[in-house]
């Protein structure tokens, strides 16, 4: 047998996020990304440390905290033989919504994001992965959470549309003022949305603070050198786009 | 009691229904293969030519039939989830297993009593008609 290879599912993580504030975290594969929303969604729960969200401490709190966040994660998951609109309302119904209030929103938040109200009753398998993923920003709204974890929403999208989400996303923290815990790969989406950025890497926070306040930090001009400075990881060639 | 429990309940069946109308076709090759099965059980009667023992199959294969549709119902509700990939966000929903599991099972037992039974039992009558 030959040595045991380390791995980390996170061991080192401690960061706060403001009410209101979009909170970047920035890391190669595999660093823990997805397995930190997945906790803080309560899907998985830790095995040490504390987790407090919107004032629940986690695993006893989740059932209200449930109620109070959306979830957009890199695969926009739904039944793709139903329509967006059956998808939704299957949504709303889970959160107790009244499904006519409901199904206003969803319009409401789907034409918000460029989807043309004649494509509400398509199959979703008919859709491109840009109109997915902004059905799944829809269903992730539908009860106007206080917090939204978005895991890589734009990750695949073409331009055009990750420009739609980055748009949205802006205009919903200047409107609602939604708390937004952001993961990417993606440096400029990072700068553009996030007031604070953390560098995740080998299951530890290992920098933190503003784009201006990193770059500062590691003597880079942009966000991917300092990246590279602080984490001593690269990010893959598809995701720095 | 309406947003906590009935409408998540509610979401279930609403789900299950949708999806069951676009899978029309499977529908019809399960009911194809719930009536052979029972004429399959059945002709054991009457190949003994015997009412009482015809009888007795029947109504051991509409329970089987029914209770075979209903679980193969909630299972497949489980498969279907985590083959399309969507259940994390109903694990991530305000709704209890309980919840989970009744509405699943509402659906399964509707939609079991809706399409098995009646062919079942309609075919059922005609292979009896000849005793009574």
């Amino acid at each position: 047998m030959g040595p045991l290879k380390e791995e980390w599912a996170l061991k080192g993580v401690s960061f706060y996020v403001q009410e209101g504030e979009t909170y970047g975290l920035l890391g190669p594969n595999g660093s823990g990304k997805s397995t930190l929303i997945r906790i803080l969604s309560t899907l998985l729960t830790a095995d040490g440390g504390t987790v407090r969200v919107l004032g629940h401490t986690l695993p006893e709190g989740e059932r209200e905290l449930r109620r109070k966040m959306g979830r957009v994660s890199v695969d926009a998951a739904f039944y793709k033989k139903l329509s967006p609109r059956e998808n939704l309302l299957y949504a709303a119904q889970l959160y107790g919504l009244e499904p006519r209030q409901a199904e206003k929103r969803a319009m409401q938040i789907l034409e918000q994001l460029g989807l043309e109200s004649r494509r509400f009753n398509d199959h979703i398998e008919e859709m491109s992965r840009g109109m997915q993923q902004k059905i799944a920003i829809a269903r992730a709204l539908l009860i106007n959470p206080p917090l939204l974890l978005l895991d890589e929403p734009t990750t695949g999208l073409d331009p055009k549309s990750r420009r739609d989400v980055q748009a949205f996303l802006e205009d919903l923290r200047a409107r609602e003022g939604t708390t937004i815990l952001l993961t990417t790969h993606d440096m400029a989406e990072a700068e553009r949305l996030s007031h604070r950025i953390g560098f995740l890497a080998h299951g530890r926070l290992v920098a933190e603070g503003t784009a201006e306040e990193l770059k500062r930090q590691a003597g880079s001009p942009n966000l991917e050198e300092a990246f590279i400075v602080l984490t001593g990881e690269e990010l893959d060639e598809e995701a720095a786009i | 009691m309406l947003e906590r429990y009935i409408r998540p309940m509610w979401a279930f069946v609403f789900r299950d229904w949708h999806l069951t109308r676009r899978y029309m076709s499977w529908v019809a090759v399960f009911v194809f293969y719930a009536i052979v099965n029972s004429a399959t059980i059945a002709l054991i009667g009457k190949a003994q030519d015997d009412f009482r023992l015809t009888l007795t199959l029947l109504l051991g294969v509409l329970l089987w039939s029914f209770l075979s549709a209903m679980y193969n119902e909630i299972a497949n509700s489980i498969s279907y989830e985590r083959w399309e990939g969507t259940l994390e966000y109903t694990f991530m929903a305000p709704v209890s297993r309980l919840i989970h599991l009744s509405g699943v099972s509402l659906f399964a037992i509707l939609s079991s009593s809706a399409w098995f039974e009646p062919l079942s039992f309609w075919w059922g009558w005609c292979s009896s008609s000849r005793y009574r």
